[in-house]
């Protein structure tokens, strides 16, 4: 009796090469940490513990396809044709999910209709200019990491993808490595959101580091305004959603779930709302976790780019971060120190943490000071800007690839 | 660093940033046109006027 052949996950490591095996042996203990470190909220625990659930569990589940070939029965990326795709989705337990919703971006499209309900769009359209501001300066790291990236060796299409990292926003990375670097989207997907997690941990070093502790407890003195209505915010969806499709269609399906998940908010149809926020943001968010988790098999991580692409990323998202200080301390001086700095890292579009990291550093200073309104204006603002610059960078491929 | 991504990216982020004040533009000009075109409720009278 074999016993390799009865306990295969342990078997196939005795027939497998030393670099993969010791490549999968990591993956099951980062997959651990990363649901340990979900459980403690050390990283953003929606997606971290279905991903590091999956990562560990793909890892271990390996077994003897055919007497040669090894594989796992969770998912087939690679799978193109259409004979295959039919097989894989009675094989696979996951493909369903995968072909359906991943390979077309539809999830991304989901998170983002979710997203849509959560924002308020109102403090952005209070302070319009000073939100555009901070977040065309937080937009640094997706801007400068492209040519950083070529001389990394990453070809345009990869530079430009992992640029987008600096935007922050998990589901425009999805999309915009589906378009640009198909081939590449799982690392670059799995380490952006990794990365995306740990803004709660190193964004506030950033601040501390860069904000003079006088300066962090700024109140700002807000001029009095008058309120922004439902039908303002509604107007403010359609007329967005319509100029922006107008003037990038390749990111149409982001713009329109964006704005239409907050235009059904700001309609006050409650049921969509619910459904929306309790189960399609949910859903998606734990199949995107679970995916990636899945995908980050051994030989995606032994991908010699995944080392410019782990070094490009983290570039990207600090350039980012730095630049919506630089912007915030720019509006500070133009406004005769009537703004407090801090509020440029929520420049940073990861809604609502940045926004959340900024009035958490405040706080900490001045217990009065409230920054949260003019910070989630650039907040959204951020949004708005990555997926422009998500649709300038997918728009222009042509001249790249 | 090439200068062609150099200007490549140059150029995204001009683009980005005449889109994204322009956006800042158009909420200005949507939220006057529509403040001028929403006719101003008139304060309800008080219930106990001329009591």
């Amino acid at each position: 009796m074999d016993l390799a052949l009865i306990f295969q996950g342990i078997g196939t490591m005795f027939y497998q090469e030393s670099n993969i095996v010791i490549a999968r042996i990591m993956l099951i203990i980062i997959g651990i940490v990363l649901v340990w470190l979900g459980k403690r909220n050390t990283l953003e625990p929606l997606i971290m513990i279905p991903m590091g659930f999956g990562m560990a569990a793909v890892n271990a589940g390996v077994l003897f396809m055919t007497s040669t070939t090894t594989g796992t029965l969770f998912v087939d990326p690679l799978v193109a044709d259409t004979n295959g795709i039919m097989d894989g989705l009675q094989v696979y337990f996951l493909q369903p999910i995968y072909t359906l919703t991943f390979s077309n971006s539809l999830i991304a499209c989901l998170v983002f209709m979710g997203i849509g309900v959560l924002a308020d769009v109102g403090s952005l359209l209070r302070y319009p200019f000073t939100s555009m501001f901070i977040a065309l300066f937080a937009e640094l790291g997706t801007i400068a990491a492209l040519p950083i990236g070529r001389a990394m060796g990453l070809s345009y299409g990869e530079s430009a993808a992992i640029a987008v990292v600096g935007g922050a926003d998990g589901p425009m990375v999805l999309f915009s490595s589906m378009m640009l670097a198909p081939e590449m989207f799982v690392p670059i997907t799995v380490i952006a959101y990794l990365y995306l997690s740990l803004t709660y941990a190193g964004y506030p070093f950033l601040i501390r580091a860069t904000v003079p502790r006088e300066i962090r407890g700024n109140v700002v003195k807000l001029t009095k305004k008058t309120g922004i209505t439902s039908g303002e915010k509604l107007a403010f969806d359609v007329i967005a959603c319509v100029v922006l499709c107008l003037l990038l269609p390749v990111a149409a399906p982001l713009f329109m779930s964006f704005f239409l998940g907050n235009a059904i908010k700001e309609s006050g149809i409650i049921k969509y709302t619910k459904m929306l926020e309790d189960v399609v943001l949910y859903w998606s968010t734990f199949f995107l976790g679970l995916l990636l988790g899945v995908l980050c098999d051994a030989s995606t991580i032994l991908n010699p780019k995944v080392l410019p692409v782990l070094i490009l990323g983290m570039i990207a998202l600090g350039l980012s971060g730095i630049g919506g200080i630089i912007g915030g301390f720019l509006v500070y001086f133009i406004n005769n120190k009537n703004f407090n700095p801090t509020i440029g890292i929520a420049g940073v579009s990861c809604v609502p943490t940045t926004a959340k990291i900024a009035q958490h550093e405040v706080v900490k200073v001045n217990k009065r000071a409230s920054i949260i309104q003019i910070a989630m204006g650039a907040n959204l603002s951020g949004v708005i800007t990555s997926a422009i610059i998500t649709g300038i960078y997918v728009s222009m491929r042509g001249y790249f690839m | 660093m090439d200068d062609f991504s150099i200007s490549f990216a140059i150029q995204a982020y001009f683009f980005t940033f005449v889109i994204s004040l322009g956006m800042a533009v158009l909420i200005k000009l949507m939220l006057w046109v529509i403040r001028r075109l929403t006719p101003k409720t008139p304060q309800p009278a008080s219930d106990t006027a001329g009591e």
